[in-house]
């Protein structure tokens, strides 16, 4: 496929244009990974709120019932429970690793093993999180593409 | 981790334990004293020596993800509980007497426990490759 690039002024919205004779697998996954990369949150740095692009965050935590998302050198706090951003970003690249943790799968650098059946995620950054036990199953399920 | 997944991997560890300790008796036995004649009773042993082995779990039991450090301290206090329960417990029922023969048993439990670690970190090693290839996968095939 012809691939084109044009630059625009800042002031005006980026987006893509996909002509394609029919919208088969294929477009559907640009489709899929244009919209993914793309989106924006709402985090509050110190009571600022700032627009976060979702792929950046490496991962998002639950401590004393408020939510942090954490990215390479940034923390923000979210107005939204854990599980309320588990159900709506599950499909894109999220994966809940533990009770309070969700992680970015596509900011893991690799994984080493923890005691106890666990799971510890190298981080893209060097951070380190753990993958619980029960949640190493569905971990390979969704790596392979399954539905949990 | 909820209390419900605790006391399912407690019975499954149980029936670990049991299956061991029938199956080294059996060994032991046929190795140490060949001609020995038991009763119906001897049956329960395996079953209590696996209550036994399974009560200082307990210690180990967390709600919360432990760190390396909890969990590390959580080991070595559930070994020494489990050396402390096994040690009265065969002293109880006179299976040992003297001091030389509780420590070669505190020895045999220690060599076990290790034993039994070193196969769980390398099983977990082993899932832990089987992820990262997955992983790699992933990654290259949201990329591209």
């Amino acid at each position: 496929m012809k691939v084109s690039l044009k630059k625009i002024e800042r002031v005006l919205e980026e987006h893509a244009i996909i002509c394609c004779y029919e919208v088969n697998d294929d477009i559907k996954s640009i489709v899929k990974y244009i919209k993914s990369t793309g989106t924006l949150i709402s985090g509050y740095d110190e009571d600022r709120q700032k627009q976060i692009v979702l792929n950046d965050i490496y991962y998002i935590e639950a401590v004393d019932n408020k939510v942090f998302a954490y990215t390479s050198n940034n923390v923000y706090e979210l107005k939204c429970k854990l599980y309320e951003f588990a159900e709506q970003y599950d499909k894109r690249h999220f994966f809940r690793c533990s009770k309070s943790c969700i992680v970015n799968l596509m900011k893991i650098e690799s994984v080493q093993p923890f005691l106890n059946g666990r799971l510890s995620a190298v981080m893209l950054n060097k951070e380190e999180l753990i993958i619980s036990r029960q949640y190493v199953p569905l971990l390979k399920k969704t790596l392979l593409g399954e539905e949990i | 981790m909820s209390f419900k997944v605790f006391i399912k991997r407690c019975f499954m560890e149980y029936f670990i334990i049991t299956t061991c300790v029938t199956a080294a008796i059996a060994i032991l036995g046929l190795c140490i004293d060949p001609s020995a004649r038991f009763g119906y009773e001897s049956y329960f042993s395996p079953l209590i020596f696996g209550l036994v082995s399974i009560l200082p779990s307990g210690v180990t039991f967390s709600r919360k993800e432990l760190s390396l450090k909890q969990t590390i301290i959580r080991k070595i206090l559930h070994f020494f509980f489990l050396v402390l329960m096994l040690v009265l417990f065969v002293f109880w029922t006179g299976l040992l007497k003297g001091f030389n023969e509780a420590v070669s048993f505190v020895f045999s439990v220690f060599i076990v426990y290790v034993i039994v670690n070193i196969v769980s970190w390398h099983l977990n090693k082993k899932e832990a490759t089987k992820v990262n290839k997955l992983l790699k996968h992933f990654q290259e095939d949201k990329v591209r």
